[in-house]
């Protein structure tokens, strides 16, 4: 035995090995926080820091200092941030390849916490497909033009119209006047009616005395017929003078109204703009509190996806290692754990609360049962109740399906800002909430959603934009509403629908304001077309009043004269014909 | 380098007993041919250096054994992959899986597994050829080799003297 074994050779192997093991055992906590950051950055698909990692042997504890973990959306928040986080774990699980962790405990859970500086993304998640609050911020736009510029911009015809009739009246107007000259005065009229009147009177007796009043009586009909025809030229002339004047009132009457009616269809206020002003209010911020209310969806499940992928994905390096799993126990078994969740809301007290988690994994099918998380909290100083409960499990085929239900009373919300922006700005000064809900989750597809009633409300509001003072008089009136949240989607990119009776209220308030300012913007519109139709109206009405005088005028002067020119004077023959009968009857008769 | 193969020279043309060198011819070649940083291979090294199994041999085959490794990795895949999927293996294949040490032994990783194989297959019969060949160069080569003028002139170097000063020395790991 002495031969066989070389003792020297025996006490190298000793102090060799027994080397290698205490520089291990020396460096193992530095090693195992190089190893927790790679791999958990990996899972996270950001840098994660660790400050510090202890290592208890018995029972076998890691004890995770200062933990980080970058938000891949926004690499310069941490997503997650831990103070101390301990786990105890199955050393000889962890042996052969299993992580199963009894107990973890968590203190000093914060999220949306600043980095000191931007962490490295390494896997850039696909950005949410999420209604964009601020564009539509910025296309919202409920300004009514101004007078001038409806004016300028309703493409008005009234002016030029306008410009053109006066210039067209002008030429008419002297057409008119150059054929009223021409008519023959009322005294050369009666003067007509006088000698024709002699000439009839006259009674020639014999031949001779007869044709020379005939004569006469000719030579005042062709003076008649003349001054006729310069009086029938005229009332040519009036006639169309007049139709076209009147056909120029009505279309400059015509032209006003269409002017007004294309100021009134600018100045109409479009419902449609007032739609989702609960999202354009509160969008941003329920999304917020959504996001935080799907931690468990929104960033354990895929977390744990992931590292289910990954661990999927065999080594070819240099051969293979081959699965024998008996598909019994679980790769990775988070069985409890505690956390200590500070919230730090936006002007208020932070608040500690409890959360818990049991039966964490990816391979549900292998325990039997779903993975439960819970939080509760009724001591809060600025709510009264919070409770929020759910559920998952990933099946072998990796298909994740779960429920969450959340119950939150009493909340009191003080100076949240909902939007701050150059051109509006909006504060919920104070409120109190009360929200439940439920979301359920299907194949990675979440469904359901929750309601938010807020009452007490006081907004406080600013902006430069000029009609942020709509909102500041419609938020004024605002006493109470609730917001509908619906969710759907995939698990990784959630989309959130808000509905909210705020839109019916604030919709209400605001067209009635925009409306009463669009009346009053039509009423000046108005206003300044009729001071420029009535000026040339003003001026042709008289006109042509006097110009159809003229006319009925022209028409009784030429009655006249047609009733002057059917006068002749073979009358005189005939009524002296008839007077020469009736004394010869008298005479042989005796009186019949 | 003189004095590593000086020392090689001196066991093999020494007393030193031919297991002791077929041993270490043995396992150097098995810890060669697996990958190095496994389990097994911390056995291997503490019986080499435990019982008395010449270490230079030990290293020398480990040297060649490892470069040979490169060439019959494919193989020892393709064994690896053989009996870790046939059927029949599967039950004591699956025990395994739960057990930390064999887990820490990496017994599911194909090269792994067929190299360990290969070479439990082959230590046997190396064992013994190394043996013969040892046997029989000390009783029938190794005069006529001193013979010959290279060794003369060997003989005439400062190797020579390094391997005498060699010869000299008693006791180390090498016997």
């Amino acid at each position: 035995m002495k031969q066989m074994i070389r003792w020297p050779g025996l006490l190298a192997f000793v102090v060799v090995f027994g080397g290698i093991a205490l520089l291990l055992s020396i460096f193992l906590e530095p090693l195992a926080k190089t190893a927790l950051q790679s791999t958990l950055t990996r899972l996270n698909g950001a840098e994660v820091n660790i400050a510090e990692v202890e290592i208890q042997r018995a029972p076998f504890a890691v004890t995770v200092k200062g933990l980080e973990m970058t938000d891949p959306q926004t690499p310069e928040l941490n997503r997650l941030q831990v103070t101390t986080l301990r786990a105890e774990v199955a050393f000889l699980e962890l042996l052969i390849g299993r992580v199963h962790i009894q107990d973890l405990t968590a203190a000093g859970v914060r999220f949306a916490q600043p980095r000191a500086s931007a962490g490295a993304v390494r896997t850039r998640e696909p950005a949410q497909d999420q209604q964009n609050w601020r564009e539509r911020l910025e296309s919202f736009d409920i300004e009514l033009p101004s007078t001038e510029s409806v004016l300028a911009g309703a493409n008005i015809q009234t002016p030029a119209l306008i410009e053109q009739v006066e210039t067209q009246f002008k030429e008419r107007e002297a057409q008119f006047n150059t054929a009223r000259e021409q008519l023959p005065s009322t005294e050369k009229v009666e003067e007509y009616q006088q000698r024709i009147e002699t000439i009839l009177d006259s009674k020639p007796s014999n031949a001779r005395e007869l044709l020379a009043a005939r004569e006469a009586l000719k030579e005042i009909k062709d003076e008649i017929e003349a001054d006729r025809e310069r009086v029938r030229e005229f009332l040519a002339v009036a006639r169309g003078t007049l139709e076209a004047t009147q056909q120029d009132v009505r279309a400059i009457r015509q032209a006003s109204e269409q002017d007004l009616a294309r100021a009134q269809e600018l100045l109409r206020f479009d419902p449609q703009a007032l739609t989702e002003l609960s999202g354009i209010l509160f969008g941003q911020k329920v999304e917020q509190w959504a996001q935080y209310g799907l931690v468990a969806f929104d960033f354990i499940a895929p977390m744990l996806n992931r590292a289910q992928q990954e661990q999927q994905s065999p080594s070819r390096w240099e051969g293979r290692y081959i699965e024998f799993d008996g598909a019994t126990q679980p790769t990775f078994w988070l069985k409890n754990a505690a956390f200590d969740v500070i919230l730090e809301p936006q002007n208020a007290t932070p608040v500690s609360i409890a959360a818990s988690l049991k039966d964490l994994t990816w391979q549900h099918d292998r325990i039997g049962r779903a993975t439960t998380f819970a939080v509760n909290n009724d001591s809060a100083p600025w709510w009264q109740e919070l409770a929020l409960s759910g559920d998952f499990y990933v099946n072998a085929g990796g298909d994740i399906r779960g429920a969450q239900r959340w119950q939150l009373a009493g909340a009191a919300l003080n100076n949240l800002q909902l939007i701050e922006q150059t051109e509006f700005a909006a504060q919920l000064t104070e409120a109190l909430l009360n929200s439940q809900g439920e979301i359920a989750l299907n194949a990675g597809v979440l469904s359901g959603g929750g309601a938010l009633d807020f009452s007490s409300v006081d907004f406080g509001t600013g902006g430069e934009s000029s009609w942020a003072r709509y909102f500041e008089q419609a938020l004024d009136s605002v006493q109470a509403f609730d917001i509908q949240l619906g969710i759907s989607g995939e698990m990784a990119s959630p989309q959130f629908q808000i509905g909210s009776n705020l839109d019916n209220q604030l919709a209400s308030s605001l067209q009635n304001m925009a409306q009463q300012e669009a009346s009053d913007r039509l009423a000046e519109v108005r206003a300044s077309l009729n001071a420029r139709t009535e000026g040339v109206l003003s001026e042709l009405r008289p006109w042509l009043e006097r110009a159809e005088a003229l006319q009925a005028q022209g028409v009784a002067t030429e009655d006249i004269f047609a009733e002057l020119l059917r006068s002749e004077v073979g009358d005189v023959v005939d009524a002296e014909r008839e007077r020469l009968l009736r004394r010869l009857g008298e005479r042989l008769g005796g009186g019949g | 380098m003189l004095g590593m193969l000086a020392k090689l020279l001196k066991a093999l043309n020494s007393e030193t007993s031919p297991w002791s060198l077929a041993w270490g011819i043995a396992l150097g070649m098995m810890l060669g041919f697996t990958p190095l940083l496994s389990l097994h291979n911390i056995v291997l090294v503490l019986i080499a250096f435990t019982f008395r199994v010449n270490l230079s041999f030990f290293f020398l085959s480990f040297a060649v054994c490892s470069g040979l490794a490169y060439a019959l990795d494919p193989l020892f895949d393709f064994v690896g992959e053989w009996l870790l999927t046939a059927s029949s293996l599967q039950g004591l294949w699956f025990a395994l899986y739960e057990l930390p040490l064999a887990r820490l032994a990496q017994f599911n990783h194909t090269i792994t597994l067929g190299s360990v194989a290969v070479s439990l297959l082959f230590i046997v019969p190396v064992l013994f050829i190394a043996r013969f060949v040892i046997v029989n160069y000390r009783s029938r080569i190794q005069k006529r080799i001193e013979k010959l003028p290279l060794v003369q002139l060997i003989k005439g170097t400062k190797f020579w003297a390094t391997y005498q000063k060699v010869s000299g020395l008693r006791g180390g790991f090498s016997s």
